[in-house]
């Protein structure tokens, strides 16, 4: 079946959402953003530690879609490519739950998956060793971390990354990444 | 050398170096998307502090919260100080966390473990 990002969106806001964000991220508009999230946050019920490791994911994961949502053309109204992102933030007793979603190239996708992949077959002790050694020892794109941030991501969750790539024909994909932070 | 004082902001760090008293201090959040801008005059500025510093540099850190792209620049800067103590003078670094928040606890013991330098891990109770 054909991916739809509509149905996407509704599957993954089933549970009592916190946050939603679609469209294009400015740099203006991630600084609001980011308040916007830190002042839900304040309103979840969850503990002072618990919100702050969601807000530094939600940093992370708003950089992230920031920096690398590659420009897609979407029916609608919009007449240019546009940097589609998606950031979802759903709460339920158990965990607090960070979705994001964004269209990738393929040698992204390629680097995404092995990058995941290690990164979720590592034990706590080995994540760290993985962090400081991306932080000491590897260069830095223009962009962000070298990776550095998917770590830092699976660190403060304490828990493992889930994602998926759906695909048509052309060499883009839909880049669909989630993690819980348990409560 | 004039000192550095930067106000802070919901992205940036309150910055205070002093080079007459050989005070270093970041304070607040450092989530910008390019942190390079942000620490390039800092990590400048301690360069040329590393040719005349006082005998005794201390560093104040209290993060709330820092994104993985500040936490190279932040590297960046603990490297120059770790340049001065490795030159002969004392550095003490302190690293300030909030009571229970032990991602920043680690973070601390991270750079901690990369950088030869004597880090004091400072609880803030609230």
């Amino acid at each position: 079946m054909a991916f739809n990002l509509e149905n996407w969106i509704a599957e993954k806001t089933k549970e009592q959402v916190i946050f939603t964000f679609k469209g294009e991220l400015s740099d203006s508009m991630l600084t609001d953003l980011l308040l916007i999230v830190e002042n839900k946050l304040e309103e979840v019920d969850a503990s002072k530690k618990i919100r702050k490791k969601v807000y530094n994911v939600a940093i992370e994961s708003l950089q992230n879609l920031f920096h690398h949502s590659y420009p897609v053309f979407l029916n609608g109204t919009q007449k240019k490519d546009v940097r589609y992102s998606i950031m979802i933030i759903t709460y339920s007793k158990n965990a607090i739950k960070i979705t994001t979603g964004n269209f990738v190239d393929e040698q992204k996708s390629n680097f995404l998956k092995k990058h995941i992949d290690k990164i979720n077959n590592l034990s706590k002790d080995e994540l760290k060793i993985l962090y400081k050694e991306i932080l000491d020892n590897q260069q830095f794109s223009d962009k962000g971390g070298g990776g550095l941030g998917l770590v830092d991501i699976a660190r403060k969750a304490e828990n493992k990354i889930n994602y998926n790539f759906y695909s048509d024909k052309k060499s883009l994909s839909f880049f669909d990444f989630s993690i819980e932070i348990k409560q | 050398m004039d000192p550095i004082k930067i106000e802070g902001t919901p992205k940036t760090p309150t910055v205070n170096f002093n080079a007459e008293k050989g005070n270093i201090e970041i304070k607040g959040r450092s989530i910008p998307e390019n942190s390079i801008e942000f620490y390039k005059p800092l990590v400048d500025w301690l360069e040329e502090y590393m040719n005349n510093p006082k005998e005794l540099t201390e560093v104040d850190i209290q993060l709330e919260y820092f994104n993985t792209s500040s936490s190279k620049c932040i590297l960046d800067v603990f490297k120059k100080l770790e340049a001065i103590y490795k030159g002969g003078n004392e550095v003490v670094i302190n690293w300030h966390y909030e009571e229970d928040d032990e991602d920043m606890l680690e973070a601390g013991e991270d750079y901690q473990s990369i950088i030869k330098i004597p880090f004091k891990m400072m609880e803030i109770e609230e």
